[in-house]
């Protein structure tokens, strides 16, 4: 079982939080220069990556707070929780 | 608050039976349940970079100052301030005045959204030597003492509802769950009671 370290709550169980995307998906924004390759990148192809990923986590049954949480896909371990307006580390 | 006029009526009305059931030990009830009836609830939400000001401006209207510190309950006598999230607060008293009114009279809408949540609540009184036992058959929460001590008040996932947990003392735990969910939470909650003895007490 994930447990997840909510920034204002704490560590709690992962049947707290519910999942909220790949948060490396960048939104192409709405202007004219934006193609329809950029938007169907955007809407549909996604990294299946073995190893660190981040993530969006909503805390639905706790603080109802958006978390960015840099997760390792393959062994499940939660390396870093923050804000989802805050950066994880230096390289974002 | 409603017209004074109409009698509120629990979401637990057609079910709610006072008395002793299960497993006696000795006759002795290990939990006592009671339904908190009729409450005011108001759910106070602070702007951006509001919060200082609405915690101070509260304290001013309510007679209560609500803490930023996660996972807190501020409580005294008649009234308890309930963190839920960041710079947002549940305020929470016996019904005895219109409590929306009284908060919206300081606390404007330039610095946070009020909302009454009185009649879309039902909150459930645990106490008694097993109360903690109850309550860990339905949560990934520690319910470890040390780690739920008086004066904490969680939201998590309680048998499935979301639910809002405060401790009032070491036995003592107020549970609030939307009111739709009154029904199925009293149930789960005197089945998971039922082994260790149970009293359901009058409403306070």
């Amino acid at each position: 079982m994930i447990r997840i370290n909510c920034p204002w709550c704490g560590e709690r169980n992962m049947v707290e939080f519910t999942y909220g995307g790949d948060a490396n998906n960048v939104y192409p924004g709405l202007s004219e220069e934006t193609s329809e390759k950029q938007y169907f990148e955007y809407t549909y192809l996604r990294d299946n990556p073995c190893g660190p990923h981040l993530e969006y986590w909503h805390h639905v049954n706790g603080c109802r707070q958006w978390i960015k949480v840099k997760r390792d896909t393959l062994t499940h371990e939660v390396i870093a929780t923050v804000p989802a307006d805050k950066p994880v580390g230096e390289k974002e | 608050m409603a017209d004074p006029a109409v009698k509120r009526r629990s979401a637990l009305f057609e079910i709610y039976r006072t008395g002793e059931f299960g497993d006696l030990v000795k006759g002795k009830a290990g939990v006592s349940i009671c339904e908190r009836h009729a409450l005011s609830i108001i759910q106070v939400a602070a702007w951006k970079d509001q919060t200082d000001a609405v915690i101070a401006t509260i304290e001013v209207a309510a007679g209560i100052k609500p803490s930023a510190e996660p996972c807190s309950a501020i409580s005294s006598e008649d009234i308890s301030a309930i963190w839920l999230g960041p710079a947002r607060w549940l305020i929470v008293e016996k019904e005895t005045r219109d409590l929306h009114a009284v908060i919206g009279a300081d606390v404007t809408a330039d610095m946070a959204a009020i909302t009454d949540q009185s009649h879309s609540r039902c909150v459930l009184r645990l106490s008694g030597p097993q109360s903690r036992n109850v309550l860990r058959k339905g949560t990934t929460l520690d319910m470890d003492p040390g780690h739920f001590a008086p004066g904490d008040a969680r939201t998590t996932s309680l048998f499935h509802m979301n639910a809002l947990i405060h401790c009032l003392d070491e036995e003592t735990f107020d549970i609030y769950v939307a009111r739709s969910f009154g029904q199925s939470f009293y149930e789960v909650i005197i089945h998971a009671a039922a082994e260790y003895g149970y009293q359901v007490a009058d409403r306070i």
